[in-house]
């Protein structure tokens, strides 16, 4: 008995040691710097001086009088959702057709992976070139009355990000998908085949509840990845034209850096975590409830 | 042997001296290496091999760590190296000596050798509670450029007065020729044209004008701003239709090719101009306005400052020493295309320069600093660009934009 309890004692010591580095390093750089950024929210500080003024929770309240707040939160959400909803189906449907039996797939598969490996910032210089002067070129010499340069309107600019973002991140979660649907065993598919489901009866009754995992993980990860987009608009639309695509990220870095407000714009960073958080639980609530029913 | 000893005493003294000097000539030369931030403009990209090679030949023993970034970045980069240690030496815009020389970042360069070198009609904007906190290196010179050809083919004279140039502006309309090349797509573009356009009026108000604006004694509703701000929703009803999804090498192009008359921006631009055809011949002149007494805009662009806090001040400085010369100084110019302020250097000649050492010498040159220092260009023109732009597409009303405009008084600093 007392050798077992040594022996499991051991395993624990084991299982421990192995996750301390990543416990580590996740408390370093992400509890640490959260904490450190709830105690910069409550003063008011420019982000150079040693000189900080305990303010408690004005910063919280200023954000609620704040427009460009309220605008750059609506923007980020509508961004969000229809990236989201872009990527996740587009995703969805490319893996379907390259698990189908399609020709050169192997090719098509690497194709629209190979965005994913860019950096954002090199998307938007891409996007920026591609909108302003090439687009713009190849459908003049076509002689089409088609206005591609989506970044230079306030009406436009929200698609051209989409189209940016979403060619850059549908190849990563489209790989996700695709390794979802190889694990799905072809007995369902034949059984339903069996009882005579078409096509569509069988990808919605069959291969959409055995894919919820993927999917839950997908639309998770799509929504707020999109609510934090940042890198792209740094040289894609800065923000602009004006403020028509400034996100809340983008806002509350200017904000502290440029503003040299880097209390406020910490008590920013800080509602941006809590709706990223509650956006994640219902989503998570959400789809869990859809896994039971099916 | 007895008369032997005081030989060898005095030969072993003398091999002691010598070794002990060697020790110091090695330590003199030991080796440093000097981390330099640039905030390089994308003109200047490989200008780092011409420094290095210099300095290996004047001062091997110094050598420099790069780190290349962009003014955007700059402020978020100064807070960051502010906590952790600042480079020996930063690269960066003239502004930056107010933006940042309250915080105590920067070395006094008064007493320098090497700070006679610069022409010190520029130092005044680095100048800081009397202390000078910077080297201007790069002057670029802001206006309005115009295609003399087309000037020429449709008998245009030079405006100086806001009516003059929107006559010039019609005269080119009845042509069929834009009249004004602009490239909206960058936003700093935008803000960097409405000081210019807002400078010119305010200063002929006042040169404190700006100072003025934050101590409440003038707004933003003042004639001046107002006629600024008018002067933007012209210049926006006479350029290109496209100009928010233009930037600045198409907005270059177009103007070489002929597809506007004028381009008000800053010598920057010559250098593309140059490649895009070496036999382009432009002018340049100062942008109108209401008074008729507007000024070529002087910015103090590449701009060096020493760390206060740099442990390798005499490395530093001989760094600096060797930037300040005139055969660096004229390297750099030639590189980048734009006009040196170091004295006696060979400044890149340009079709303009004599425009611009026209408008020098009878004193319709000012330095973007006077305006930058008292309204600073992230906290207040970027901004009320913005809200710019929100009017031009009816998101907001004028009256919005200046209310705006006043409320940024209190995050002006003092």
């Amino acid at each position: 008995m007392k050798g077992t309890l040594t022996y499991q004692r051991k395993q624990q010591y084991q299982y421990a040691s192995l996750l301390l580095p990543a416990f580590i390093l996740f408390t370093v750089g992400m509890i640490v710097p959260i904490f450190m950024c709830i105690y910069y929210s409550m003063m008011i500080w420019d982000g150079y001086t040693v000189d900080m003024a305990w303010v408690g929770l004005q910063n919280y309240i200023n954000i609620f009088q704040d427009e460009y707040v309220m605008s750059s939160w609506k923007f980020t959400l509508i961004f969000a959702l229809v990236n989201a909803s872009v990527a996740d189906i587009a995703a969805l449907l490319l893996a379907v057709l390259l698990d189908s039996g399609i020709r050169g797939k192997s090719l098509q598969r690497t194709i629209v992976f190979i965005p994913c490996l860019l950096s954002a910032v090199v998307t938007g210089f891409v996007w920026k070139k591609l909108y302003s002067t090439v687009l713009p070129g190849i459908v003049s010499a076509l002689g089409l009355p088609i206005n591609l340069q989506l970044f230079g309107s306030t009406d436009t600019v929200l698609w051209g990000l989409t189209i940016a973002n979403c060619w850059q991140w549908t190849g990563l979660w489209m790989m996700v998908y695709l390794a979802a649907l190889q694990s799905i065993p072809p007995e369902y598919y034949e059984a339903a085949r069996v009882d005579g489901a078409n096509a569509l009866q069988r990808f919605r009754n069959v291969t959409i509840p055995l894919l919820m995992p993927a999917i839950v993980t997908c639309t998770v990860a799509l929504s707020t990845g999109a609510i934090k987009t940042y890198d792209i608009l740094v040289t894609a639309t800065e923000g602009g034209p004006g403020r028509a695509s400034n996100t809340i990220v983008y806002y509350a870095y200017n904000v502290a850096f440029k503003l040299k407000q880097y209390g406020y714009g910490s008590a920013i960073a800080i509602t941006l975590i809590v709706v990223l958080l509650l956006i994640s639980v219902v989503q998570l609530a959400l789809f869990r409830k859809k896994e039971v029913q099916l | 042997m007895k008369n032997g000893k005081p030989i060898v005493a005095i030969l072993l003294s003398l091999v002691l001296c010598m070794s002990g000097m060697v020790g110091l000539a090695e330590s003199a030369q030991e080796p440093v290496t000097l981390r330099v931030m640039w905030c390089q403009g994308t003109n200047a990209s490989g200008l780092e091999e011409t420094i290095e090679q210099m300095l290996s030949e004047q001062y091997p023993h110094i050598s420099v760590e790069w780190e290349i970034t962009t003014w955007e970045d700059l402020p978020s980069k100064m807070q960051q190296y502010m906590q952790s240690g600042m480079p020996d030496v930063v690269i960066a815009k003239s502004q930056d000596a107010n933006n940042y020389g309250g915080y105590g970042v920067w070395a006094d360069l008064s007493d320098t050798d090497y700070i006679g070198n610069v022409l010190e009609s520029c130092l005044g904007g680095v100048t800081i509670d009397g202390k000078i906190l910077g080297m201007p290196y790069i002057g670029t010179y802001g206006g309005v450029y115009y295609n003399r050809e087309i000037f020429e083919q449709n008998n245009i004279t030079i405006p100086t007065t806001t009516e003059e140039f929107k006559a010039v502006c019609e005269t080119l309309k009845a042509a069929g020729i834009t009249p004004i090349a602009t490239h909206w797509l960058d936003s700093w573009f935008l803000g960097w044209e409405l000081a210019i356009v807002s400078g010119g009026e305010l200063m002929s108000t006042s040169l404190t004008w700006g100072d003025e604006f934050r101590d409440g004694q003038r707004n933003a509703e003042d004639p001046d701003f107002k006629a600024s701000v008018e002067m933007m929703e012209y210049i926006h009803q006479n350029t290109w239709e496209d100009t928010y999804s233009v930037e600045q090498t198409t907005c270059d192009a177009r103007f070489v090719q002929g597809q506007a008359a004028m381009q008000m921006d800053g010598s920057w631009v010559a250098s593309n101009y140059a490649m895009l055809n070496p036999d382009f011949d432009y002018g340049l002149f100062p942008f109108p306005n209401t008074n008729g007494d507007g000024c070529l805009n002087m910015e103090p662009n590449d701009s060096f400052f020493k760390s206060a806090t740099t442990e390798n001040h005499e490395a530093a400085d001989a760094f600096l020493s060797m930037m300040a010369s005139p055969e660096m100084a004229s390297a750099w110019s030639q590189y980048v295309g734009e006009s040196s302020l170091i004295k006696g250097a060979t400044s890149f000649a340009t079709p303009a320069q004599s425009d611009i050492g026209h408008y020098a010498g009878i004193g319709l040159s000012r330095d973007q600093n006077a305006i930058t220092n008292q309204l600073p260009y992230n906290e207040f023109w970027g901004e009320v660009a913005n809200d710019f732009t929100e009017y031009i597409n009816g998101d907001i009303a004028i009256d919005v934009l200046y209310q705006r405009a006043n409320d940024r008084r209190s995050v002006c600093g003092e």
